[in-house]
């Protein structure tokens, strides 16, 4: 792409590439390192760029307080039920608005995008007494269906906006021979789609992922938390600041997210590029 | 497509499992000090002896202490509530309304009540004549001391506000990083407690006895400039919350501190030491304006609430035997020495009576006042005024006189809404 | 994989495609398909919101066991309280702060990973990190390197004898903003960059060749030809991270909880605490609908424009 080939341009390259990972990877390396530390050389004024004496009490600790492994079940469980569920409506929906045409179609997709910007917070203030009157208050179905709300609109417009580029002759080729729309969506189209489909997928279940705020509003029992009130609680509350445990916990915490988003990674980028942008 | 459906089978088999654990208990209890690594065992061992003498099962809900206000209000919206919460005495008035928690008086009957109970200890969890809460441990939150610290720099314990900034001048320029003071700069709770002291010992109040807000005063400005100085001469320093106080004392990195006598008991497990740490805790006097002055601390507790449909239930239910047994003699002689505080039962203070430490706590603290805020309905409310703008000022965002000004203004706006809860 | 993109690459895309559609007999299909998601939006997203629209007209707070009509009330009380205002404008300056800092950071990681040397594989996937990680663990690695204490951030600048006394980041508002902002574009930079190096893929390398052959350089190159080549991805980029930034919550309540004192109660924060924390439902509320009425006419050309652009 840039021609590096003089000493400007490599220094200029070199720098970035110094300054930008430098951003990004000396916080994970901190992570790591800390985590390993014992608490006397963790509190120092002026801690030590590696462990001196590396230790695994903090793992040990983390493993024997024994809720992670629970909080992380919980957390996959809800997140990836509900990324499922929100990927699938999506697939329709995107699939419908792209390919069919009925009246409101557009007005009715502006405004799906739009509730995009409704405030999660504001939303959760109904959501809460809906969730009570159904009885789903502290269940785990509760949180999987309040879930939809963070990614079903940006999920179904990134649907559509690869749908839209799949070429109507392909599926009139398929139509001609007999077969009906939904077979054909679901033998032709989505074949061919399933690196957006992951992207998507991944997209919503980052969200829920991250969530702090429904989990801790409709999640009262410790056994349904997920791992981002989890370790909160856990880690930085009124009796403990302990961020060594912080630290080793913080890692386990993400390791099997991370190992599986390293399998996914190439249907990420390819969905990406296939996908939502043009 | 072969990938999607095996996540969802993954998903669909292991969401059965989660969802299909029930457990049948006889009561459960909602407890932060369960929820508290150094104390699970000991609250576990409550639990175990209970099950031995009734033979009933009691179900453990931890949550930590920071989120059992918002927790037990979410549960009383949904219906999650437990049979009995473990709560601290300032949160009480807040939950006051709810309908389901039961006036002990009529399980057990207030002459009995009485006639067991340490007033003072009955009193946190009496308003308006219910009895809405049994106390678990009590005592005071008064100023904490490490004496290796003191000795180092070479001080004595100070009696006079004078003397108190000398010894931390000393401090401050004899153990280098150190935080001579851990007040309390970062959470609104905490951060009421140590205003509230310093403002008793500049003679200020904040809310008076009818309800009217009265911090905009002389002595109160005094007190937060007093405070304010502190953090100008590094005496104190910002983000600083009790678990950074406990640890930086433990670490011998801080001198002094507000707590309550429990602190010991987390001393013991910070500094790594254990019981051989107990030496370096020195329950003080809170430093007075003018020497002669009364010595104040502020009133401290754990209580229990029972919360049962309709507010009703009788001593036989689970729930109310378990509650016996938490206050009964047994209990009440060996848990609250645990947890370095004092029992709430005559019978059990007789009995605990030349425990030094809890002697030498008792003596330095002096006769507590009760918690100012912590009485009305709306404490919540105001201990996030009150502990916003004195954050304000300590961290120098707004002056003294605006924070305080402020502070009058925003607590007559809360004060005009709440119900007088005690 | 490769193989369906191939085969998909087979047809071509005829301009008119999506315009055109399918027979209009299908329409019922087509609605058939939305309504799962449609049902699923008005339940759980439109109906609460018309809820809450509702409850801003209402006093709600913790002493009271049911709603109480109170009109306009409590957005009068609102129009007073310069903490909402306080939180509008911190809002404004943390979205603002967090999209522009991932945009350009993003856009250099992309152009930077974009180019071929040793080891670009690798580094390209360990970047995707900072966006898998739980938010909550992401507060907790830079609310430690903020650490006033044991902070790595101070011991750097300590000893590069830029401070004399170790600072207490969070406890200013500039710090604590700081900290939010960077924790947001920290962790956002992994999204951003993977959009950007899917639109860099399909750049046109021959004209960026004849360009250079007239003479361009790296700068003219980059001007000319890259950033109007990915001006459709900056589109769907600053879209989705404006739409981000707006509701991040989790990052700011884990790191700061606001504070210190309001520095960094973005609107999210502030709806929060009014309603699960003070149990003022009614104020709260209308917050919310304040924040979609500002919000929403901008948001909606923006995107009317978008969609029909897509067209």
């Amino acid at each position: 792409m840039f021609d590096l080939s003089s000493t400007t341009a490599k220094v200029v390259f070199g720098l970035a590439l110094l300054f930008i990972g430098f951003f990004l990877f000396f916080p994970l390396y901190w992570l790591v390192i800390s985590s390993l530390k014992g608490n006397a050389e963790l509190y120092q004024i002026i801690p030590t760029p590696a462990p001196v004496m590396p230790t695994l009490e903090h793992f040990a600790n983390a493993i024997t307080r024994g809720k992670l492994p629970m909080y992380l079940t919980n957390s996959l469980i809800t997140s990836g039920a509900s990324a499922l569920l929100v990927t699938v409506l999506a697939l329709y929906a995107g699939y419908s608005f792209a390919k069919y045409r009925y009246f409101g179609r557009q007005p009715v997709m502006l405004f799906m995008l739009s509730a995009q910007m409704f405030p999660f917070g504001l939303l959760l203030i109904s959501i809460y007494p809906m969730m009570s009157s159904l009885n789903l208050l502290d269940t785990q179905l509760g949180l999987i269906l309040s879930y939809i709300v963070f990614a079903l609109p940006v999920s179904t417009y990134m649907l559509y906006s690869y749908f839209a580029q799949v070429p109507d002759e392909l599926i009139d080729a398929a139509r001609a021979d007999g077969a009906s729309d939904l077979r054909i969506f679901h033998t032709i189209v989505i074949p061919i789609s399933i690196p957006p489909i992951v992207t998507v997928f991944l997209y919503s279940f980052m969200w829920s992922w991250n969530d702090l705020l429904y989990s801790m509003t409709l999640i009262v029992s410790d056994s349904k938390r997920t791992i981002g009130p989890g370790l909160l609680l856990t880690y930085l509350n009124e009796v403990n600041s302990d961020w060594g445990g912080a630290m080793a916990a913080s890692l386990m915490a993400s390791a099997p997210i991370v190992i599986a988003f390293m399998f996914l990674q190439r249907f990420f980028i390819q969905g990406v590029t296939a996908g939502a942008v043009k | 497509m072969r990938l999607l459906s095996r996540i969802m089978s993954t998903v669909a088999i292991v969401g059965v499992m989660g969802l299909g654990t029930a457990q049948a208990q006889d009561l459960s209890f909602m407890s932060f000090t369960y929820a508290e690594e150094a104390n699970t065992a000991t609250v576990q061992a409550l639990l175990d002896g209970f099950n031995e003498a009734e033979s009933l099962s009691v179900e453990p809900l931890g949550f930590a202490w920071g989120d059992m206000q918002r927790n037990i209000f979410l549960r009383a919206r949904s219906n999650t509530l437990p049979d009995v919460a473990q709560l601290s005495e300032r949160w009480l008035p807040t939950f006051a309304n709810l309908d389901s928690l039961v006036d002990l008086n009529t399980v057990y009957g207030q002459e009995t009540l009485e006639a067991t109970f340490a007033p003072d200890a009955l009193a946190m969890g009496n308003i308006d004549g219910r009895q809405l809460a049994l106390p678990l441990i009590s005592g005071s939150i008064g100023l904490v001391a490490n004496k290796a610290v003191l000795e180092e720099a070479g001080v004595e314990a100070p009696t006079t506000l004078a003397e108190f900034k000398e010894a931390l001048i000393a401090v401050r320029d004899a153990v280098p990083n150190s935080v001579p003071y851990s007040m309390a700069t970062k959470n609104n709770g905490s951060i009421l407690i140590d205003f509230m002291i310093w403002n008793w010992v500049h003679g200020g109040s904040i809310i008076d006895a009818e309800g009217n807000a009265v911090v905009d005063s002389a002595e109160s400005r005094a007190a937060l400039q007093f405070m304010v100085d502190l953090m100008n001469e590094r005496l104190a320093a910002p983000e600083i919350d009790r678990p950074d106080s406990r640890r930086l004392l433990a670490q011998g990195a801080s001198a002094f501190y507000f707590d309550a006598p429990q602190t010991r008991t987390f001393l013991r497990d910070f500094s790594g030491q254990g019981e051989a740490f107990d030496v370096n805790v020195l329950p003080l006097r809170t430093p007075v304006l003018n020497e002669g002055d009364a010595s104040t601390s502020v009133q401290w507790g754990h209580l229990l609430v029972q919360f049962a449909p309709g507010g009703t239930a009788s001593a036989e239910d689970p729930a109310d035997k378990f509650l016996s047994y938490l206050t009964s003699d047994a209990v009440q002689t060996d848990f609250p020495l645990k947890m370095s505080a004092l029992p709430v039962t005559n019978s059990a203070r007789a009995a605990v009576a030349d425990d030094a430490y809890l002697t030498a706590w008792a003596e330095a603290t002096g006769a507590s006042r009760t918690n100012e805020v912590g009485i009305w309905s709306n404490a919540a409310d105001m201990t996030t005024i009150i502990g916003e703008e004195v954050q304000g000022a300590l961290l120098g965002q707004k002056s003294v006189d605006d924070a305080i000004a402020a502070m009058q203004a925003r607590l007559t706006e809360s004060m005009a809404n709440a119900t007088p809860a005690g | 994989m490769a193989a369906i993109d191939t085969k998909l690459s087979h047809y071509p895309v005829s301009p008119r495609a999506s315009r055109r559609g399918l027979k209009a007999g299908q329409s019922r299909i087509g609605l058939l398909m939305l309504l799962p998601a449609a049902i699923a939006f008005a339940a759980i997203i439109l109906y609460p919101f018309l809820q809450a629209l509702g409850l801003s007209l209402y006093q709600y707070t913790v002493e009271m066991m049911s709603p109480q009509w109170t009109g306009l009330s409590n957005f009068g009380r609102l129009l007073g309280d310069r903490a909402v205002w306080g939180s509008f404008a911190t809002t404004a300056i943390y979205v603002t702060l967090t999209t522009l800092g991932t945009l350009v950071l993003g856009l250099g990681w992309a152009l930077l990973m974009n180019q071929p040397f040793r080891g670009r594989g690798v580094l390209r996937s360990l970047s995707l990190l900072p966006w898998v990680l739980p938010s909550t663990v992401s507060a907790f690695i830079w609310g430690w390197i903020f650490n006033s204490r044991y902070g790595v951030l101070n011991a750097l600048l300590l000893q590069m004898g830029l401070i004399e006394y170790p600072q207490a980041w969070l406890s200013t508002p500039q710090g604590a903003m700081l900290a939010v902002v960077m924790t947001k574009i920290w962790l956002s930079i992994p999204l951003f960059m993977a959009f950007f190096l899917a639109g860099l893929q399909n750049l046109d390398r021959e004209q960026i060749d004849a360009a250079r052959v007239d003479g361009a350089g790296n700068w003219a190159i980059l001007r000319d030809h890259i950033l109007p080549h990915l001006r459709p991805v900056l589109i769907i980029v600053v879209v989705l991270g404006v739409i981000g930034n707006l509701q991040q919550f989790d990052t700011i309540y884990a790191l700061t909880g606001g504070g210190p004192v309001r520095a960094t109660a973005v609107l999210s924060v502030e709806v929060y605490r009014r309603a699960f924390e003070q149990w003022d439902i009614g104020i709260a509320s209308a917050i919310g609908v304040l924040w979609v009425a500002t919000l929403l006419p901008p948001a909606f050309l923006y995107l009317r424009m978008l969609i029909k652009g897509n067209n």
